[in-house]
């Protein structure tokens, strides 16, 4: 079982000093990362598009395209992921972890009805009876919002919707039980009443089994809702962690501020508050802050070299330079960015 | 009182059930009821609903893409549903529709400016001589850089494209824009700067825009008035002045309370700098 410093008091996910390389090293896309989930903790993994957050529950599964370079750790329940055989990675996809994409179509079955598909699951996952397996399954069915579950169990991937095949997936992968659960936006394509069923399913499992869950979204409200901790992600690195309450109320970083800025719609106000620009793709970020460039605080400072993660606070990190002074900022340092035009 | 620039009176569409062996045995369900609405310039409408409620049948049958089985669409006082071909082709110029993902609806194969260019020759809102300059205005308009004009799609952010969309269907001098979630892919960063855009083209361009969206709290900012579809019907009109956490229909309140909010996180803030600043 892995290193010893991490044995025992370690069930559950460790990312330790994760980096992660592609066009051999040239291009970083995600710089010495730490992260853990305990079992039965669920954390928000958030941040814009390609700051790497589907790399980094990728590399947890084992799933990175070939050739990158992968720097760091990964242990689960002590157990050195990165260096498993392709067997022993196997088995731990099984049960142990498992995820839920964005893209659904990928891994349904289309020769086998979606009843049977979940039951082969809890079947070769526990030691329950067939009958009793496809209880389960048309009631996991009904709980991700299949309405006629029973009858609809008999049905073939093709015969549904888009958003119905991916709550069908859903349940697939909650059917195996997993013991840490990666949900990549798992809910960004489904209806609220459909999301918000979702969501309770995952905290009773999180209650009842102990599921550790790492949740990628980028609806702060839901994670809001579903999450002990969020760490905010940004251009490869971590740049803010701790309790999701506490950090979204009183952020540290501005970039997590221009965020929440962005999610504000106040009836009345003529634009929404946005961050203006793009964040730097991987090769193209600077060695100073990576949000300097688009910062409204940004300071001499800021620039002179990488920004490490400080402990801000009991249980909070961040990288800022600033970051005492950001908690005490309103959203609204992020105004509108386009001009606004009087009629 | 003339006619507005939209009246939408009471249409309805029932989609044809498919040849296939699987579609032949579902029961073709109406996918648009008796819908009626009307829009002016400068107006913006926002149209929520879950998925599958009709919102982009009916954006299609309002632009013509779609034949309504009954009803009217009057575009300045004049019937689109009954008008020949020939004469229907000029006026669907002027409704133009901005989809969800703007990956799907741009050529790869052409360049962003060609693809703008087509759309103003195509019209004759240009000549070929002309036609250069005004693109880059054009692209000027949508926060777009004059780079953009030779390069491919596939060049840009998800963001970047959803603003050559909006491009594109300025290209047409449209009076009016459907917007069928046109942020729905989008991180909510660049939401918020693409719904600043269209609110602008709506103030420069006196715009008349369908605004639709699963996202009530979005629908509620953008939109002065809003209607709430349900299996094909309008189920509720929220008219301006009322935010919709007033709505009364018991489905619009039941998409209200199934959303996930801050507000909790936001009231519990006890910092006093912070509400000073406010
Ligand atoms: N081309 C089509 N052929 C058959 N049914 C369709 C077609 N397009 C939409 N529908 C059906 O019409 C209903 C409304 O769909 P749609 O207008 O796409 O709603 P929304 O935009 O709210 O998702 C759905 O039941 C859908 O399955
Ligand atoms: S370190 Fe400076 S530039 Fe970076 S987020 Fe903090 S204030 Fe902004
Ligand atoms: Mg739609």
């Amino acid at each position: 079982m892995g290193d010893s410093r991490m044995t025992g008091a370690s069930a559950g996910l460790v990312i330790d000093d994760l980096s992660i390389g592609f066009a051999g090293g040239r291009r970083e896309a995600i710089s010495s990362l730490s992260l853990a989930v305990s079992a039965g903790e669920s954390v928000g993994l958030v941040g814009e598009s390609g700051s790497g957050k589907s790399l980094t529950a990728r590399a947890v599964l084992g799933i990175l395209p070939p050739g990158v370079a992968v720097k760091g750790r990964i242990l689960f329940d002590g157990a050195s992921v990165l260096d498993l055989s392709p067997q022993e990675m196997r088995k731990l996809r099984g049960s142990g972890v498992a995820m839920i994409f964005q893209d659904p179509m990928s891994s349904l079955n289309p020769v086998l009805s979606v009843g049977d598909a979940i039951v082969q699951v809890i079947l070769s996952h526990s030691g329950v009876s067939r009958g009793e397996a496809r209880s389960r399954a048309v009631e996991l069915m009904q709980r991700v919002g299949i309405r006629d579950a029973a009858s609809r169990a008999s049905s073939y991937p093709h015969e549904f919707s888009g958003g119905m095949r991916q709550r069908i997936m859903i349940a697939m992968v909650l059917a195996a039980r997993p013991r840490l659960l990666l949900a990549d936006e798992p809910t960004t394509a489904l209806d609220v009443i459909v999301q918000a069923g979702i969501l309770e399913l995952l905290a009773d499992l999180r209650r009842s089994e102990g599921m550790g869950l790492l949740f990628i979204s980028h609806d702060l409200a839901v994670v809001a809702a579903v999450c002990d901790r969020i760490a905010v992600m940004y251009a490869g690195e971590i740049v803010e962690e701790g309790p999701t309450a506490a950090v979204l109320s009183q952020p540290n970083m501005p970039y997590t501020l221009g965020l929440l800025a962005s999610t504000r719609r106040v009836r009345g106000t003529r634009r929404l508050s946005s961050i203006a620009g793009a964040p730097p793709p991987p090769g193209e970020r600077p060695s100073s802050c990576r949000f300097a460039a688009r910062c409204p605080l940004v300071v001499e400072r800021c620039l002179a070299g990488p920004i490490p993660l400080a402990h801000v606070a009991p249980g909070r990190t961040a990288r800022c330079v600033r970051a005492a002074e950001v908690s005490r900022l309103d959203p609204s340092i992020f105004a509108s960015t386009e001009k606004v035009v009087h009629v | 009182m003339s006619s507005p620039l939209l009246s939408v009176e009471g249409i309805s569409k029932t989609y044809q059930p498919g040849r296939s062996f699987l579609e032949r045995r579902s029961i073709a369900r109406p996918s648009l009821i008796d819908v009626s609405l009307a829009l002016d310039k400068g107006d913006i409408l926002g149209v929520v609903g879950e998925s599958g409620s009709g919102k982009t049948t009916l954006a299609r049958c309002i632009a013509m893409l779609e034949h309504p089985d009954t009803g009217r669409v009057m575009l300045n006082g004049e019937d689109l549903v009954t008008m020949p071909g020939s004469r229907l082709r000029a006026r669907r110029r002027l409704i133009q529709t901005v989809f969800q993902d703007p990956y799907a609806s741009l050529n790869p194969r052409l360049t962003v400016g060609s693809a703008l260019a087509e759309v103003m020759l195509v019209h004759r809102l240009e000549t070929k001589q002309g036609v250069r300059a005004k693109v880059m205005e054009l692209l000027a308009q949508v926060g777009l850089p004059a780079s953009a004009f030779d390069a491919y799609p596939n060049a840009f952010s998800g963001g970047q494209r959803q603003r050559i969309c909006i491009a594109r269907a300025l290209a047409a001098q449209p009076d009016i824009l459907i917007a069928d979630e046109p942020v729905s892919s989008l991180d909510v960063s660049i939401q918020a700067q693409v719904v600043n855009l269209l609110l602008d083209l709506r103030d420069r361009l006196g715009l008349a825009v369908l605004f639709i969206s699963h996202d009530l709290q979005l629908i509620d900012f953008i939109a002065p008035r809003i209607i709430v579809m349900l299996a094909g019907e309008v189920v509720e009109t929220i008219p301006d002045g009322v935010p919709i956490q007033d709505a009364k229909h018991a489905y619009t309140r039941s998409l209200l309370e199934a959303i996930p909010s801050l507000d909790h996180i936001f009231r519990a803030e006890t910092n006093p700098t912070r509400r000073e600043t406010r």
